[in-house]
């Protein structure tokens, strides 16, 4: 079945597609600058001089990034957390929403846990009673300081209880007269109908564990232990401190080649560009359509 | 007021946050492994000692024919002490496969030659003042390792009088005055009787200082001589020749205006220093005044006449409209793309923004030096001599084990040491591009006008005044370095030797060829006052100070801006400051 534009209809779509471009070339044309300065000679670089295509094209920046050890094992330092997080982050946010999605007649003190919940959201700690905490649970230098402070997303919960809700009461219903239990009514009708859901907390959380630096840079004791974001982010060098002797200036020399800190960057982004394709298959709507007959 | 700023702001929130629990720890969990309370020396563990390397010059120590009872600053510990610490790694550290920091032959040797171990607790990223940050954190849970080095930029002191209070470090009077070598108490000597006084509360020393030269400060103008030759100009002296010389690269070259950034003072590079110091004003520093109390530099009336001349030059069009979105790293373009030929920088620029420069265009021909003031005097801010510091923790058994390996580390970075020299500095040395930090903890004293007095050692050599055998090892380094570079055929396939030998030969001469005056910091680090208020008293000064150079408010705005920041909380910041800096 064809559709058929009005004149208006044109126009619209000519200044959405307008508008849609836009948006993609100045999203694009910072990424395009980063690969370019990747591939680029550092000096035309530091001169500004790189816009979207390389000058001086050279593959010796990535060389040099697969001989770095420091990089590869923050990227399996980050993986790690990812994984980790991914597993416990889904389980523990399914399970916290499906009862608090429930009636306040099936749950009677579901407000009491729905304000602990919210109120964790509104007055969240700050650097220090974090790090007491951690320090005393012995999590400091481990893995588990980055994923278990963070591991359950208040906003998740409500993103997630809210699409149970909206799931049709019928459908758990008829589940329940063919003799189905709470976990079995969770698992096999709530899940599965929720996974556009699901794959945006997912994303979510994958996009928010693999970007996180701060707490790498608090937690971690070991320079070795620092996720890769961390780790970039001691190489965005700025010479507005105040340096004392000339060897700082060399240490830092050696770091801030515009090039290479390019390169790495770019190489950060591959996994979560990654993602995202991969995700797209379960942002489809309608999955529920003519399920319950009314 | 800026990036470095915020950092250091949010870390002294830290660090208030942390006092109260501090205060009431406990010093109890000390990990020392060593129990043996013995420290004197003996004799033969002296001449040992000695002879492990260190070297002739420093001998005088070693070889002072003193009874067995008194303490030798070099000799080897009777048993091992280990000792923790935490340090910050660079993200270039290249240790030697299957080595680290606490496995090396620098530490090795000191293992065997006398007895100290270090172990490392944590390290941390050396940028972003992370390490600062992780240091009030472990302050806070009353767990710092057993040794610490501690930078006074930007909150080191503040750190130091909270450790102090809560009692968490050692009283290391004793042990200084028993302990430390004559070369290390001469070096420290030379940054004057403030550099002991600043790392000491009511008489008693608490830390061991590192003292650092205070004219690296100093802001240089940089200037292409080539052009300055093309335009028939002479290098500019005044603020009056910077301005004829930026309008005649115009002219000619298209590139009239001056590198700057938002950050318009206490930047190393394109920042307004050079303009402030003309008029002798120091913003965003405590300084001396003239009635010899301390002030906030940038509300002194002298302020009035720089900010002032900046404006004209904005409205002229010498600085770039839209110079507040630049930061240091945009500025710089200019100078890397051959378009400005005009900039402030440090000493050091030869090897930062100057390579990209020289390499994009040979005949840049870059020369440095500093331009008199209004009054005919060089005037330029300084940094405070002392620049970080070694701390104990309190109830570690052998505060002067520490002491003999900081003897070493002066000995050390002070390139006296044959065996250390060998390992890090000459040809082809194990550890020449290792960036790790090796010395188990580390001081190291120079005389605070180390480069005026290095400049003229590496020129009298260069002179041929000179031999180069007879001469200092870290002037040697340098000389060979200016040497090699006139023998190279080609000057610029070796960027890294072009920076080295032009560092002295351009940088230090331009620092020297005007005799500078310099007004050092009266305080440094923040008040609990300051941690409350200045952050806004800091935005309304830098919102004032742009609005002046933009042009959108007249120079009297100036007047109503130091009554207002006084009433904000200024005169009572002033007070406290005078308090501390008095008593």
């Amino acid at each position: 079945m064809s559709i058929r534009l009005t004149k208006g209809d044109m126009i619209a779509n000519t200044i959405i597609y307008t508008i849609l471009t836009l948006l993609v070339v100045v999203t694009l044309v910072p990424l395009l600058n980063i690969l370019a300065i990747s591939l680029s000679d550092s000096a035309k670089a530091t001169a500004g001089l790189v816009t979207i295509y390389p000058l001086g094209l050279s593959w010796s920046t990535y060389t040099t990034i697969f001989k770095d050890h420091a990089i590869l094992t923050a990227a399996g330092v980050s993986c790690q957390r990812v994984v980790l997080a991914l597993v416990i982050d889904m389980v523990l946010v399914v399970l916290a929403a499906y009862p608090l999605s429930r009636s306040k007649k099936a749950f009677r003190s579901r407000g009491i846990y729905m304000w602990i919940v919210i109120g964790t959201m509104l007055f969240g700690p700050s650097t220090v009673p974090m790090f007491f905490t951690v320090k005393d649970m012995h999590m400091l230098g481990t893995i588990w300081a980055l994923v278990i402070p963070g591991a359950v997303g208040q906003f998740h919960i409500i993103l997630m209880l809210n699409y149970f809700r909206n799931i049709p009461s019928e459908l758990e219903e008829s589940a329940s007269i063919d003799g189905a239990g709470p976990w079995r009514r969770l698992l096999q009708i709530y899940v599965p109908l929720s996974m556009p859901i699901m794959a945006t907390i997912a994303l979510f959380v994958v996009v928010g564990n693999w970007n996180a630096y701060y707490d790498g840079l608090i937690y971690s004791m070991k320079t070795s232990d620092f996720p890769l974001q961390t780790y970039i982010q001691q190489l965005v060098v700025n010479y507005d401190t105040t340096i004392r002797d000339v060897d700082q200036v060399r240490d830092l020399l050696a770091i801030s080649n515009r090039s290479l800190t390019a390169a790495k960057l770019v190489i950060t982004m591959i996994p979560i560009l990654l993602v995202y394709p991969f995700m797209q298959k379960y942002f489809i709507s309608g999955i529920m359509l003519g399920s319950v007959k009314e | 007021m800026n990036k470095k700023m915020k950092a250091a702001a949010s870390a002294s929130l830290i660090a208030a946050l942390l006092l109260t629990s501090a205060a009431c720890g406990n010093n109890a969990d000390n990990n020392n492994t060593s129990t043996d309370n013995n420290a004197s020396a003996n004799n033969q563990d002296k001449e040992q000692a000695a002879n492990g390397g260190t070297g002739d010059k420093n001998g005088t120590a070693a070889n002072a024919a003193a009874p067995a009872e008194k303490p030798d600053p070099f000799s080897k510990m009777t048993e091992m002490v280990e000792f923790t610490t935490g340090i910050s790694l660079s993200a270039d550290a290249k240790p030697p496969a299957g080595e680290s920091f606490e496995n090396n032959d620098v530490e090795k040797w000191f293992e065997q030659n006398l007895n100290v171990k270090p172990k490392m607790a944590w390290s941390t990223s050396d940028q972003n003042f992370a390490f600062e940050q992780k240091v009030s954190l472990l302050i806070a849970a009353n767990n710092i390792p057993d040794v610490l080095s501690i930078s006074v930029d930007p909150n080191g002191l503040s750190i130091l009088k909270k450790l102090i209070k809560a009692d968490m470090i050692e009283d290391l009077t004793q042990v200084y005055a028993d302990y430390a070598s004559q070369n290390l108490k001469d070096s420290i000597a030379l940054g004057g009787p403030d550099a002991l006084k600043s790392v000491s509360s009511d008489g008693k020393l608490y830390a061991i200082p590192s003292i650092a030269d205070v004219e690296t400060a100093i802001p240089v103008v940089w200037t292409r001589k080539d052009w300055l030759d093309q335009v028939g100009l002479p290098e500019p002296q005044t603020l009056e020749d910077v301005e004829t010389d930026l309008k005649a690269f115009k002219d000619k070259f298209g590139a009239g205006s001056l590198p700057s950034q938002q950050n318009i003072y206490g930047a190393d590079t394109a920042s307004f220093d050079f303009v402030f110091g003309a008029y002798n004003s120091y913003p965003g520093q405590w300084i001396r005044t003239a009635d010899g109390s301390v002030g906030y530099g940038s509300v002194q009336p002298e302020m009035k006449g720089a900010l002032e001349r900046l404006a004209k030059w904005y409205k002229e069009g010498l600085i770039a409209k839209d110079f507040i979105m630049n930061d240091s790293n945009k500025a710089v373009e200019a100078i890397a793309k051959g378009k400005a030929g005009l900039f402030e920088g440090a000493w050091w620029a030869t090897w930062y923004p100057l390579p990209d420069s020289v390499k994009n265009d040979h005949n840049a021909n870059w020369q440095a030096t500093v331009l008199k003031g209004v009054d005919g005097i060089a005037h330029a801010k300084g940094y405070g001599a002392v620049r970080s510091f070694v701390v104990v923790k309190k109830g570690f058994k052998h505060p002067e084990a520490i002491m003999k390996m900081l003897n070493f580390a002066q000995e050390a970075n002070t390139k006296k040491l044959d065996w250390y020299n060998k390992l890090t500095i000459d040809d082809g040395a194990k550890y020449l591009n290792a960036k790790m930090p090796l010395l188990p903890v580390s001081v190291s004293a120079k005389d605070p006008h180390e480069i005026t007095v290095r400049y003229k050692a590496i020129m009298d050599v260069n002179d041929g005044k000179a031999t180069m055998d007879a001469a200092d090892p870290e002037t040697k380094v340098q000389a060979a370095a200016i040497q090699n570079y006139q023998k190279a055929a080609d000057k610029f396939a070796d960027m890294g030797l072009w920076s080295l030998a032009n560092q002295f030969y351009v940088g230090a001469a331009g620092l020297v060829k005007n005799p500078v005056q310099q007004t050092l910091p009266a305080f440094i680090g923040s008040t609990d006052l300051m941690q409350k208020k200045k952050a806004s008293m800091d935005d309304l000064e830098k919102k004032t100070f742009l609005e002046i150079i933009t042009g959108k408010k007249p120079i009297d705005a100036f007047d109503a801006f130091v009554q207002q920041w006084n009433g904000m909380g200024g005169a009572d910041i002033t007070k406290e400051v005078n308090d501390i800096v008095g008593g």
